[in-house]
C-alpha cells in the first residue's frame, strides 16, 4: 500500500483556518476565562494572594459569589504580583480602558500619589449613600487633601512570629532577645528569617524599631509636628536592627539577596526560629506550618523603650477616575464590606476588617484569635506605633527602601541613613507631601 | 559643414533621440518612485509613529519636570541634564554602565570567538560543543537571570555549595547581596547568556574563510594561534565588528537581567542607567528627569557605536 501526501490547497487552508478561528471563538464564548456573569462588566485589578489555595478562595468570594448575588454584573478579576501592580498602576489608570476598581496601598506614598494625579474618583458620596462604617483613623489613611478616595481593606500589625519549639518564652527586652538568638545560632538555627531583596521588608523592620524608641507620640510628632528622624534614639534603633543584628549573624547570610518568600520559607521549614512580619501572613502560616506551634510577640523594648508594635491600615479599595462602570465598582466594594462577606474573608484569609464586624461564632485558627485579642488592646493596655511606609510620602519611602539595603551591607552608617531620611522628609514637607491630621 | 549636413544632422538627431529618451526615463522613474513611496509608506508611518515621535517626544520631555502622571509639563531647560552629573546615584549608574559595557562587550566577543574557532577547527565533539555554546542564547535574559539567581543563592546556591565543599567557605557570600560583587555576579550571568550570540555569528562567518590560505599557513609551519590571529581573524573582521557593535549598544541599554537579579541593589550597587531610568521615571514619578537619562543612554550608545565602527573601518 502506498502512502501519498497531498499538498494543502489554498481553499483547504482557508477552510481549516476558518474552522480553527470559529472553534476558538466558540471556546471563548463558552467562557474558558475566569469571569462569567451578567451584562455589565466590572474590572477589578488586584495583587495576587500569598498561596494558590488562597488565590482560589479569593476568586470564589470576589468573583463567583459576587456574580451570584449580583447577576447583572460580570466581574473581571485581574491579579498580578504586588510589586508589578505598583509598576503598572499609573499607566493602567491613565489608559482608555482602566480598571473600574482596584486594591492598592493606602497612605500618601501610594494612594495619595494617585489622588494628587487626579486618577481616583472621590468616594465621599458612596460613603454617605452606602453608610460604610470604616473606623475614622483608618478612613484618614485613604483621605487626601480633605477628600476620601479609598476604602481601607484591613487592619494590620507587625509582630515577630516565633517557633514555640525553638523559642521557649517571648523576650521582653533586646538583651533577652539576644540571648535567645545566640542560643539559636549555637544550634545552627537562623534566629530571624528576614530577607530584604525587595527592599520594602526593611521598611517594616524600621517601623518596628522607630515605633519602639519613639512611641506613637514621638512618631506623631514627626508626622504632624516638628519631630526629626535623625535623633540619637532613631540612629540607635537603626544601628541595632540593620547593623548590629547583621554583624551578630542573626539574619540569613546575604540578607539583601533573600526574598520575602525565601525568608518566610526558612521560618515554615524550621530553619529559622523567628519571623518579623505582618499579621497578613497568619493564614499562610497556619496553612504552611504543620510541625510546630507558632506564637507571636511584639518586638521587645530597646534600652528601656516602650513596646509599640507598628499597626495600621494596609491596602484599600479605590475607584478609577475614568472607570467605565463606577456604579458597578461601588456595588462591588459594598459587597466586600457586607458582614457575611467579611466574616467569610476573616475565616478564609484571617484578615481584620477596618470596620466593626460581628465576629460571634466565627471559625478561625487560634493564632488569628490571638492577633484579634492583641489588636483589641489598642488604647487600653497597649499603644501601637505606625507602619511608616503607609504614612510616608514616596520620596521618603524610596530613601528608606534603598538606604536600608546599604546599611545592611555596611556601605552606609546608621547616622547617614537617619540624616538621609530627615533630608527626604524635609523635602516632602516643603512640597506638601506629608500626611495631615484631617 | 552646412547646417543640414550629414554629420551635423545625424549628431543633432542623436542628441534629439537622447533628449527624447531621457525625457521618457524620468517619467518611468517618477512612476516607480510613486510606487516605492506607496510601498514604503506603511512601514514609514509605523516607524514615524512608534520610533520617531516617541524619540522626539522624549527629547522634549527631558527638558521638562513632568511627573509622568499629571498634565503639567514645565520647561526646566538643561537642569535635568545638570542634575544627572551632580547626583550620586546617577553617577554610580553611569560608572556601572561603563564597566558593564567594557566587560560585557569584551568578554562575550572574546569567548564567542574562541569557542567558534575551537568548534570550527574540528575538535572532537564539535557538534556537542556547538549545541552547548549556543544553548544560552536560546534562553530569554529574564530566564537566565532567574536561573543564575538560584546559582548565586546565599543559602542553597551551587556556587557557595561548591566553594564550601572545596574548603573555600571563606569565599562564600551572598554574591548578589554584596555591593562589591553584585554587579560582577550579574555581569557573569549576562556574559554567559550573550556569548551564544557572538558564537553563532562568528561561527557562521568562519564558514567563508578561505581555506587555501589557512592550509598554506599550516604548510609554512604556523601554529593554531598564529593561524587564528594572522589568517582567520582578519578574514572575519567585519563580522567581529558587527557583533562587537551590537553587544556594545546592548550594553548601554541593559535592563532586564539586572532588574530581575538585583533590581539595581543592594542600595544602588548594581544600578545602571536603564534600571535607574525606570526607577526614576516610573517609581519616583520623575518622567522628565527619566527622559534625560534615557537620552543620555541613546547618546552614549550612538556615539560609542559610531566611534567603534569608524575606528574599525580606518584600521582596515
Amino acid at each position: 500500500m502506498s502512502r501519498t501526501m497531498r499538498a494543502v490547497s489554498r481553499r483547504d487552508f482557508l477552510k481549516l483556518g476558518g474552522a480553527g478561528l470559529a472553534g476558538a471563538a466558540l471556546l471563548g464564548a463558552a467562557g474558558c476565562g475566569q469571569s462569567q456573569g451578567g451584562g455589565q462588566v466590572v474590572k477589578f485589578f488586584t495583587g495576587t494572594a500569598e498561596t494558590t489555595s488562597q488565590e482560589k478562595a479569593l476568586i470564589e468570594i470576589q468573583v463567583d459569589r459576587f456574580q451570584k448575588q449580583y447577576p447583572k454584573y460580570t466581574l473581571e478579576r485581574e491579579a498580578v504580583p504586588t510589586e508589578s501592580q505598583r509598576d503598572v498602576i499609573q499607566t493602567r489608570l491613565q489608559s482608555d480602558n482602566p480598571p473600574d476598581v482596584f486594591s492598592y496601598d493606602t497612605g500618601p506614598g501610594f494612594g495619595g500619589v494617585l489622588a494628587d494625579a487626579g486618577l481616583l474618583r472621590s468616594l465621599e458620596d458612596a460613603y454617605k449613600e452606602k453608610g460604610w462604617d470604616i473606623y475614622d483613623w483608618a478612613k484618614q489613611r485613604a483621605t487626601y487633601n480633605g477628600t476620601v478616595y479609598g476604602v481601607p481593606v484591613q487592619v494590620e500589625e507587625i509582630v515577630v512570629y516565633y517557633n514555640k519549639s525553638l523559642v521557649p518564652e517571648p523576650p521582653q527586652t533586646v538583651e533577652e532577645l539576644r540571648q535567645i538568638a545566640d542560643d539559636l545560632k549555637g544550634q545552627d538555627i537562623i534566629p530571624f528569617s528576614f530577607g530584604d531583596q525587595e527592599q520594602w521588608p526593611a521598611g517594616h523592620m524600621f517601623s518596628i524599631g522607630a515605633s519602639n524608641v519613639l512611641g506613637r507620640e514621638g512618631l506623631d510628632n514627626i508626622f504632624y509636628g516638628d519631630g526629626r528622624w535623625d535623633t540619637p534614639e532613631v540612629v540607635a534603633a537603626i544601628d541595632l536592627i540593620f547593623r548590629d543584628f547583621v554583624e551578630s549573624g542573626y539574619y540569613p547570610e546575604g540578607v539583601n539577596a533573600i526574598t520575602y518568600d525565601d525568608a518566610n520559607n526558612l521560618f515554615y521549614s524550621g530553619q529559622a526560629a523567628m519571623n518579623p512580619t505582618g499579621t497578613w501572613l497568619v493564614s499562610t502560616i497556619v496553612e504552611s506550618v504543620q510541625d510546630f506551634e507558632v506564637g507571636f510577640f511584639p518586638f521587645p523594648s530597646i534600652d528601656g523603650s516602650s513596646i509599640a508594635p507598628p499597626a495600621g491600615v494596609g491596602a484599600g479599595y479605590f475607584v478609577a477616575k475614568n472607570a467605565k462602570n463606577p456604579e458597578g465598582a461601588i456595588t462591588f466594594i459594598d459587597y466586600l464590606l457586607q458582614d457575611d462577606t467579611e466574616r467569610l474573608s476573616m475565616e478564609k484569609f484571617n484578615t481584620i476588617p477596618a470596620h466593626p464586624v460581628d465576629t460571634e461564632g466565627i471559625d478561625v485558627p487560634e493564632l488569628f484569635k490571638q492577633v484579634l485579642a492583641d489588636l483589641s488592646q489598642e488604647g487600653q493596655t497597649k499603644s501601637f506605633g505606625y507602619n511608616i511606609d503607609v504614612l510616608a510620602p514616596q520620596n521618603f519611602n524610596d530613601v528608606m527602601f534603598t538606604g536600608f539595603q546599604e546599611v545592611l551591607d555596611g556601605s552606609k552608617s546608621a547616622e547617614e541613613q537617619a540624616s538621609a531620611l530627615q533630608e527626604a522628609w524635609e523635602k516632602a514637607k516643603q512640597q506638601g507631601n506629608i500626611p495631615t491630621q484631617e | 559643414m552646412d547646417a543640414t549636413g550629414t554629420k551635423g544632422g545625424a549628431a543633432r538627431r542623436r542628441r534629439r533621440d537622447l533628449i527624447a529618451g531621457s525625457a521618457g526615463v524620468p517619467a518611468v522613474r517618477r512612476q516607480q518612485a510613486r510606487y516605492a513611496v506607496l510601498f514604503v509608506a506603511p512601514a514609514l508611518l509605523i516607524y514615524l509613529v512608534f520610533m520617531i515621535y516617541p524619540f522626539l517626544n522624549t527629547i522634549y520631555l527631558s527638558f521638562t519636570n513632568w511627573d509622568g502622571i499629571t498634565a503639567n509639563k514645565d520647561w526646566v531647560g538643561l537642569s535635568n541634564y545638570v542634575r544627572v552629573f551632580g547626583e550620586e546615584a546617577a553617577l554610580k549608574a553611569f560608572v556601572n554602565n561603563i564597566i558593564w559595557v567594557i566587560l560585557g562587550t569584551v568578554a562575550p566577543v572574546v569567548l564567542g570567538l574562541f569557542e567558534a574557532l575551537l568548534v570550527w577547527s574540528g575538535a572532537r565533539g564539535s557538534l556537542l560543543f556547538r549545541t552547548l555554546f549556543f544553548l544560552p542564547f536560546v534562553l530569554p535574559l529574564v530566564v537566565v537571570g532567574i536561573v543564575w539567581q538560584w546559582i548565586y543563592h546565599p543559602l542553597f546556591g551551587i556556587v557557595n555549595t561548591v566553594l564550601d565543599s572545596f574548603g573555600l567557605d571563606w569565599l562564600s557570600r551572598g554574591w548578589l547581596a554584596d555591593p562589591h560583587t553584585a554587579l560582577y555576579a550579574v555581569l557573569i550571568a549576562a556574559v554567559w547568556g550573550q556569548t551564544g550570540f557572538c558564537f553563532l555569528i562568528l561561527h557562521a562567518s568562519l564558514q567563508n574563510v578561505d581555506m587555501s590560505t589557512v592550509e598554506a599557513a599550516m604548510i609554512d609551519g604556523a601554529n593554531w594561534f598564529q593561524r587564528a590571529r594572522s589568517i582567520v581573524i582578519p578574514q572575519i573582521a567585519p563580522q567581529i565588528t558587527m557583533v562587537t557593535a551590537v553587544t556594545l549598544i546592548g550594553g548601554f541599554a541593559v535592563f532586564d537581567i539586572i532588574y530581575v537579579m538585583t533590581g539595581g541593589g543592594p542600595g544602588n550597587a548594581s544600578q545602571v542607567l536603564a534600571t535607574y531610568t525606570v526607577k526614576v521615571a516610573f517609581q519616583q514619578n520623575e518622567a522628565g528627569y527619566g527622559s534625560s537619562l534615557a537620552m543620555l543612554i541613546t547618546i552614549l550608545s550612538l556615539v560609542s557605536a559610531v566611534a567603534f565602527v569608524r575606528l574599525r573601518e580606518r584600521q582596515r
